[in-house]
């Protein structure tokens, strides 16, 4: 069902991890207060827990973050409630062979446009393309 | 899925406002109490999930400094490949 796109918003993973990971980001943290306050609504793909799980993994690698912390990270993203929303993988891989984009990219993008919502991304490449 | 059946009492009072409520809405008196289950022991519960995870985040994150854009795509990127 397509809801309110006024409130509805598809977020991919730089969104989500510059909530998680970059300090004093008041524009991204405004929004996921807004999220947290049910004043708007996030919904995103299946690849979103992954992707975000696994650059929290790549961080404790990289002696970034400690385990811990990138556990509980975790654990409190999952709590934020983003509705996992299913796409056409047929229909996402045609839309990213026309766009020049990356199958995981696009599955953003396509939620997006399917939702008629708006995506919320901090890749530059991917902004272009909305 | 329902699945599991309860029997409640109420005041005849009451009851009658459901009924006449339910007819109004064209629904029935089940359906009005499943969503003051959720209206009143359910949504708060989840409200206040969200909001101490929004809280707990801010906290956690305290000391990371600033991350840019370009690292997180970089993150994101190598995640991918393995």
């Amino acid at each position: 069902m397509v809801e309110n796109t006024k409130y509805l918003f598809v977020v991919d993973s730089s969104f989500v991890l510059a909530f998680l990971l970059d300090e004093g980001n008041t524009e991204v943290e405004l929004i996921f207060e807004k999220h947290a306050k049910h004043e708007v609504k996030f919904i995103s793909v299946s690849l979103l827990k992954y992707e975000v799980a696994n650059s929290l993994r790549t961080k404790v690698l990289r002696k970034k973050i400690s385990k811990s912390k990138a556990l509980l990270l975790y654990k409190n993203f999952k709590e934020l409630d983003i509705v996992e929303e299913v796409v056409d993988y047929f229909e996402v891989l045609k839309s990213a062979i026309l766009n020049n984009l990356s199958f995981y990219d696009c599955s953003y993008l396509y939620l997006a446009k399917q939702q008629k919502a708006k995506l919320l991304t901090l890749d530059s490449a991917l902004k272009k393309k909305i | 899925m329902l699945t599991k059946r309860t029997n409640i009492l109420f005041d005849e009072q009451i009851f009658k406002y459901l009924v006449a409520l339910a007819d109004k809405g064209k629904t029935s008196v089940g359906e009005l109490v499943r969503k003051a289950v959720i209206k009143v022991y359910i949504k708060p519960q989840i409200n206040y999930r969200r909001m101490t995870s929004f809280k707990n985040i801010l906290r956690l994150k305290k000391g990371l400094g600033h991350t840019t854009a370009k690292e997180i795509k970089q993150s994101i990127n190598y995640g991918r490949k393995y």
